[in-house]
């Protein structure tokens, strides 16, 4: 299956200090993946990695994707292949605005023009489902945006592009309970047969609204358990104290 | 552009004309000046960081033949005594050309001014007599290099929209020198627009001098697109109570060219406005200075005035530098000044390019997007579109 993101042994560091110490996860076509973990556990580094961030150095490891290791790929190709990352901390990019942006992108990402009048209708209809007003469109990207509209912003991007592989790297922070209904209500309306998601949470929270089909929990920059749902539950009740010490016995 | 095409004179037939021309004393006694004074200097305050020093003036033809097309005057505006022809004519034929010919210029302080007084050849004269609205702009495109000298005078309580663009056919060395003098009398209100797209080996000096008297107003807009060397020098003169101005600059180098840009303001007297905001973007290795002089006599109270320049670099060679300053000799004014050199963050090219836009798609949004927030600024929707145009390219 060359629709699966298939990642082995992946090896990452940041000005030469050691991030991820050999990751292997597999998202596969119409499948909901949460990565969970405490913070510096090496989630972010993972996303950034698999989107293709130049500060990030890939010291050994393959990520395929549509038959390509993707890591040879610059940024660019990576979203056209059909990936998308949503962004923790989206940037502010003055004077470029929501709506020009967006329309460059797809056209960016997908193989035919789309007419402006087509391109006005999709966004209408995108930002009337995330419950967005109107003159956002005309605003300039993330500029002077909220927290929460950032996120909101995130997902009508995705929305839009309807990519195949979806990264949401901690969506949900900086969320109040219902922003987080109406961001998940648009992740959710993305899930289909053809197209995989990683979730990447520290809180177990968003996953009440976005099921997942399988729960990685990532320490210290590896995964060291995988399982269904209940794995969220669980983490969420007594934290990830036991990891850590699992992992201190590894190392030992 | 449909348009009429104003009569270029040779500059020597001028001087060779009948004693009494006035223009042609003007130029002999500027040709005087011209020669005594010496070729500015790279250390020059004025022309620091500008490579002036390898400029001769001997390799270029002192009478070049510049083509100017211009806006026709409707029937009704020249009943009304508005008056649009080329500078010769109107020193020749009008009192109040000579009259406002070089009054807020000095000839002997700039080399390059200096030469333009002695050897202009052409140029407009627009005259605007009081209580008259012009509803549609007046349009000048000035094609090639020129020695130039243009006059616009707007008379009390009326209103312009003047835009003119200069471009350079693609010869090798040529010098466009310039010198444009605007009054905006009591009360009038005159939108000043100045594009300049020049071709690769034009070397341009153009100074933009305007005096804004009682309660009038001068809103600068100004591009400086291509050219080898080019330098714009606007200078706004407050001389009446109440004047304002403001002053929006965009400049955008490639290749190899260099921009020189200047506004300075001087509030002479108290209650004046003006904001200036300049912003350039730098690509390949070119290279630019920005002076932007504020300076507040002691009398000029109550005094509102703020500049800003903004320059993003586009690739290591290029070379930025920005002097502004402030000058005041008075205590109750509010001033300020600010410029910040910078470049691409990284961080936003990874995000326009995680989303699928290559490094240049990601790079132009980025250079449409700097520019965005001051071409807001320009009143002019159709020079809106233009200036982003020329951005695009």
């Amino acid at each position: 299956m060359t629709d699966e993101l298939v990642i082995k042994e992946l090896h990452v560091s940041i000005e030469g200090k050691k991030i991820l110490n050999g990751v292997n996860l597999t998202v596969k076509k119409g499948e909901v993946c949460a990565l969970m973990g405490p913070n510096g556990s090496g989630k972010s580094t993972l996303a950034y990695t698999l989107m293709g961030h130049p500060r990030y150095t890939v010291d050994k490891g393959e990520v395929w994707y549509k038959g390509k290791n993707i890591l040879e790929l610059p940024p660019d190709e990576r979203a056209k292949l059909g990936l998308f990352l949503s962004f923790q901390y989206p940037q502010e990019i003055p004077g470029v605005s929501v709506s020009n942006f967006l329309r460059t992108a797809l056209n960016s990402v997908k193989p035919n023009k789309v007419s402006v009048p087509d391109f006005v209708k999709l966004l209408r209809e995108k930002m009337k489902l995330l419950k967005i007003d109107d003159s956002f469109s005309r605003r300039y990207l993330n500029e002077g945006f909220s927290g929460g509209e950032k996120k909101r912003a995130e997902i009508l991007q995705l929305a839009v592009l309807q990519p195949d592989m979806a990264i949401l790297d901690e969506t949900d922070s900086g969320l109040d309970i219902d922003s987080l209904k109406v961001v998940a209500e648009g992740v959710n309306t993305l899930i289909g047969p053809n197209v995989g998601i990683l979730v990447i949470t520290h809180y177990q929270r968003l996953l009440n609204y976005i099921k997942p089909d399988k729960v990685h929990v990532m320490m210290n920059g590896k995964i060291v358990k995988s399982g269904g749902k209940e794995l969220s539950e669980e983490l969420e009740a007594h934290g990830y104290k036991e990891y850590e010490e699992f992992e201190g016995e590894v190392k030992a | 552009m449909e348009g009429q095409t104003l009569v270029t004179k040779n500059a020597m037939e001028q001087l060779s004309q009948a004693e009494g021309n006035f223009a042609a004393k003007k130029k002999a006694d500027a040709l005087a000046i011209f020669n005594s004074i010496p070729m500015p200097k790279e250390k020059d305050e004025d022309w620091r960081y500008t490579k002036i020093d390898a400029l001769k003036i001997e390799n270029f033809s002192l009478n070049p033949k510049t083509k100017i097309s211009a806006s026709v005057l409707s029937e009704d505006l020249i009943e009304k005594g508005v008056v649009l022809t080329d500078i010769n004519t109107a020193l020749d034929k009008y009192p109040i050309a000579q009259e406002y010919f070089f009054k807020q210029t000095k000839i002997d302080k700039d080399k390059f001014v200096a030469l333009s007084a002695a050897h202009f050849n052409s140029g407009i004269f627009l005259y605007v007599p009081k209580n008259i609205e012009l509803e549609a702009p007046i349009r000048i495109n000035f094609e090639g290099a020129g020695i130039l000298h243009n006059l616009v005078i707007v008379e009390p309580n009326s209103k312009l929209d003047f835009i003119e663009e200069y471009s350079g056919e693609d010869e090798s060395g040529q010098l466009n020198v310039c010198i444009t003098e605007v009054f905006a009398n009591q009360n009038s209100k005159i939108n000043y627009n100045h594009v300049n797209n020049w071709t690769k080996n034009m070397h341009n000096f153009t100074n933009i001098v305007g005096s804004v008297e009682r309660d009038a107003s001068i809103n600068w807009v100004s591009g400086c697109f291509g050219g080898k060397f080019n330098r714009l020098r606007i200078d706004s003169l407050f001389n009446g109570a109440g004047s304002e101005c403001s002053n929006v600059g965009i400049f955008l180098g490639k290749g190899g060219e260099h921009i020189d840009f200047t506004t300075n303001m001087y509030h002479n007297v108290e209650n004046t406005t003006n904001e200036v905001l300049v912003d350039g973007i730098l690509k390949d290795e070119s290279s630019s200075v920005y002076r932007g002089l504020i300076k507040i006599d002691k009398q000029a109270q109550k005094t509102w005035s703020y500049l800003q320049n903004h320059i993003l670099k586009l690739g290591e060679k290029t070379l930025a530098n920005s002097i502004p300053s402030l000058k005041i000799d008075a205590n109750d004014v509010k001033a300020s000044h600010g410029a910040t050199v910078g470049q691409v963050n990284d961080e936003h090219m990874f995000y326009l390019m995680a989303r699928g836009l290559s490094r240049e798609e990601a790079e132009a949004l980025i250079v449409e997007g700097f520019f965005e927030p001051v071409i807001q600024k320009i009143p002019s929707e159709e020079l809106r579109e233009k200036i982003r145009e020329m951005v695009r390219k």
